[in-house]
């Protein structure tokens, strides 16, 4: 059995993989990890585009959570698609993180 | 804003008004081609049709439109709207009117400003930060308290600073803003530009108000809510990443502007398709594929147990991953699970959709969990004698979903079965001896339901059938045919109009592949067409005659025993010096599963008519059986003529 430090740096090293795994995704533009109260961020993008990006989602993210709970409380908003003329962008909320992926679209 | 400002930009108002008025009468030419637009609006705005000219609708943005509708009960069309006015009161009168009831009448707001309002308070409830924002602030008065005139001006200012709005810009503009002072313009635009700095500082103060330092970073980065929704997030973002363009097309155009699709439907001839390969840089590079298994709660995971990877010594030995075979394109796996010795077993455990299971080389049992977020193992055996400790070759779970059991082998010739939520001992163990002499087990299958009766294969080359229970618990009879050892062993497990659940397959290092049948010690039939080691063979979950085999030099051969009994129906052999060494149907019979030396899996789909077994396939199989019986007795009579009645008493004594 390791120990705790080694584990969560092992855990670390996983996040770090999956992020780097990604980011080079074909058309993968941007990958932004936020907690929900905009303290945490990290992102692979530039820190302007970041900032206005996370805040403007967030609303949105806001938003369309609290439409899926209004027309049902038992409902609850588990991932946002938002398909634009030029990108694509997933947002994956969660209680008290949330993460986006901004993409590219491919031509088929 | 206090009460007297407000009256004091009422009267202002007032007398552009007046002024504009008066400027409409002398030219009313001017102003009546504007009224379609505005009448549409005020129509937006009032649900009681309005065909008012200009000042009416200033009236009523301003907040006493009563007052103006009133006296002019009797609707007048826009090409009268010049004679219409003159029938009206003089400015005066209106004034008076206005002076009578202000704060009494109050305008409906147009629809799209109590949204808007409310979005800027969601903003707000989001951010937990009433900062006492004035104009925010102004919005929550009139929100709750119905301020009349001044906050709905912000309020339409608010509305008119949007984009997409610019048509109504426009001809309020045209109404009022073409008149008003400038002054009443600047403090607009100033107060807009307040409104747009206050929010964007909002946003920014939001975003940078708690600066964390590094470690706090790491902190989150380490919390197990942080892990959790990661692992969570993750996967969801990379599944639709690499499925969204394929699967989920919904942009798909099918006029004909992009009809290059192509048929993907296989053709008759064609008896298996390629559908994708299941390989992993890190993960599966230069490691064996030891073991594959499917789910049978998620049809569409496959479970492969990898070896070690002799060329990095510093990655963790013992590899178990889960493919999701739904995915065409999504080259990462599910799950990724790690033990400290390579894994040569694994398996879904057949009643906990969660579980998963590894015998290991060092004869250690693990089992891991899908629901934590842990690589490791949740749970594994000691190592003591009690249990395995020699590889473990082969698990499987059997029994029922209220009492079920894993059973397992390791090639020391020992069989434990286990309670997967108590994997401390070993609920019982038995030594597999066929007559004093240990039995090296390599594989072991439980026929159908069973959970009693077993079949096993050993390094020796033979094959035994036992039990587990009874007075003669342990190994009763020996199947004796192969010259080495016996690497792939599998029972006929369909069902239909005929039992042939006797029947089972067996693969071995001497090239060949045997057909038996419980009932008798000499194999039925034998297939030799490998030109190597034979690695593993199948039979067809769902069609009673077809199986595949599998051997080292990367060939590998669907049967079908109706169709040929000689030769395989299809022989197809790898690119690439790959060997096989696992292959698996799916539980459906439609896709089959090919593990090799070089951490590939590889998936085919397979043709219906090997799904779908027509009725006569089974009394086909029969009369093909009755022909191999015929054969092996005229050849066994045909090369021991004298030992034909001492081989048929040793049978009968065995």
């Amino acid at each position: 059995m390791s120990s705790t430090s080694t584990l969560a740096s092992t855990q670390q090293a996983e996040i770090e993989e999956t992020i780097k795994r990604i980011q080079t995704h074909k058309g993968v533009q941007g990958f932004i990890l936020t907690s929900n109260d905009g303290s945490f961020v990290r992102s692979t993008i530039d820190n302007s585009t970041t900032m206005s990006l996370t805040s403007l989602i967030r609303t949105l993210s806001d938003k369309a959570k609290s439409c899926v709970r209004d027309l049902d409380p038992q409902n609850d908003l588990t991932f946002l698609r938002i398909r634009t003329k030029k990108q694509e962008i997933l947002v994956a909320p969660d209680k008290d993180y949330l993460t986006i992926v901004l993409q590219a679209h491919e031509q088929s | 804003m206090s009460a007297e400002q407000r009256r004091a930009e009422l009267e202002v108002k007032r007398a552009k008004l007046e002024k504009m008025r008066q400027e409409k009468s002398q030219k009313p030419g001017a102003t009546t081609p504007m009224t379609p637009n505005i009448s549409s609006i005020s129509m937006a705005g009032l649900s009681a049709p309005r065909e008012d000219a200009d000042p009416d609708k200033i009236l009523k943005e301003v907040g006493i439109h009563q007052a103006a509708s009133l006296p002019m009960s009797s609707p007048s069309v826009s090409p009268a709207t010049a004679s219409s006015q003159q029938k009206r009161r003089p400015p005066a009168n209106i004034a008076l009117q206005i002076c009578q009831q202000p704060a009494a009448t109050i305008s409906v707001p147009p629809k799209e400003l109590v949204t808007y309002s409310k979005e800027v308070q969601t903003i707000e409830s989001g951010e937990k930060d009433p900062t006492a924002s004035p104009i925010q602030h102004d919005h929550l008065q009139w929100d709750d308290e119905f301020q009349p005139s001044t906050t709905g001006e912000h309020n339409r200012l608010v509305y008119v600073s949007d984009d997409d709005t610019m048509s109504f810009d426009e001809t309020s503009k045209a109404s009022i803003g073409m008149t008003l002072p400038p002054a009443i313009e600047l403090k607009r635009a100033r107060s807009l530009k307040q409104q747009h700095k206050q929010q964007s500082l909002q946003g920014q103060a939001s975003l940078t108000k708690h600066e964390l330092t590094n470690d706090e970073r790491d902190q989150i980065l380490k919390s197990d809510p942080f892990q959790d929704f990661f692992s969570r997030t993750s996967r969801l973002i990379e599944r639709s990443l690499w499925e969204s363009p394929k699967a989920f097309d919904i942009f798909k155009d099918y006029s004909g502007r992009d009809l290059d699709g192509q048929n993907e439907k296989m053709d008759v001839g064609e008896i298996i398709k390629f559908d994708r390969e299941f390989f992993d840089e890190r993960w599966t590079r230069h490691r064996i594929v030891t073991c594959i298994d499917t789910s049978t709660y998620h049809p569409e995971l496959v479970l492969a147990s990898y070896s070690q990877n002799d060329e990095s010594s510093h990655e963790s030995d013992g590899v178990v991953l889960i493919w999701n075979s739904k995915y065409k394109s999504k080259p990462t796996p599910e799950y990724v699970f790690n033990c400290q010795s390579w894994v040569t077993s694994c398996a879904f455990s057949k009643f906990h959709p969660n579980i998963v299971l590894g015998g290991t080389y060092s004869g250690q049992i693990v089992v891991w969990d899908t629901r934590t977020n842990k690589r490791t193992p949740v749970q594994r055996t000691a190592l003591s004698a009690s249990s395995h400790t020699h590889p473990v070759y082969c698990l499987q779970v059997i029994g029922t979903q209220n009492a079920n059991n894993l059973i397992s082998i390791s090639n020391e010739g020992k069989m434990c079965s286990w309670n997967i939520e108590m994997m401390t001992q070993p609920q019982e163990s038995m030594d597999l001896a066929y007559r004093t002499k240990p039995v090296a087990a390599t594989r072991m299958v439980f026929p159908g339901v069973e959970v009693n009766n077993f079949i096993i294969g050993s390094e020796e080359g033979q094959a035994y059938s036992g039990s587990r229970h009874g007075n003669k618990a342990g190994i009763q009879e020996s199947y004796e045919g192969h010259f080495g050892p016996i690497t792939g062993l599998s029972c006929h497990n369909v069902n239909g109009s005929i039992d042939f659940s006797p029947l089972f397959l067996t693969s071995s290092f001497d090239w060949s592949v045997k057909l038996w049948s419980l009932k008798e010690s000499k194999p039925l039939n034998s297939f030799e067409v490998n030109s190597d080691y034979v690695t593993d063979v199948r039979w067809s979950p769902v069609h009673p005659s077809v199986f595949l085999t599998c051997d080292i030099t990367g060939r590998f051969d669907i049967w079908n025993l109706n169709h040929d009994s000689e030769l395989p129906l299809l022989s197809t052999t790898l690119d690439g010096n790959v060997a096989l060494n696992k292959c698996l149907w799916a539980h459906n019979g439609q896709q089959i599963i090919l593990g090799d030396d070089q951490g590939k899996l590889r998936l085919y789909g397979v043709n219906e008519f090997l799904t779908n077994p027509k009725q006569d396939d089974f009394n086909k199989l029969s009369n093909t059986l009755q022909d191999f019986k015929r054969n092996t007795l005229d050849a066994f009579d045909d090369n021991h003529p004298t030992n034909a009645a001492t081989a048929t008493a040793t049978t009968t004594t065995s």
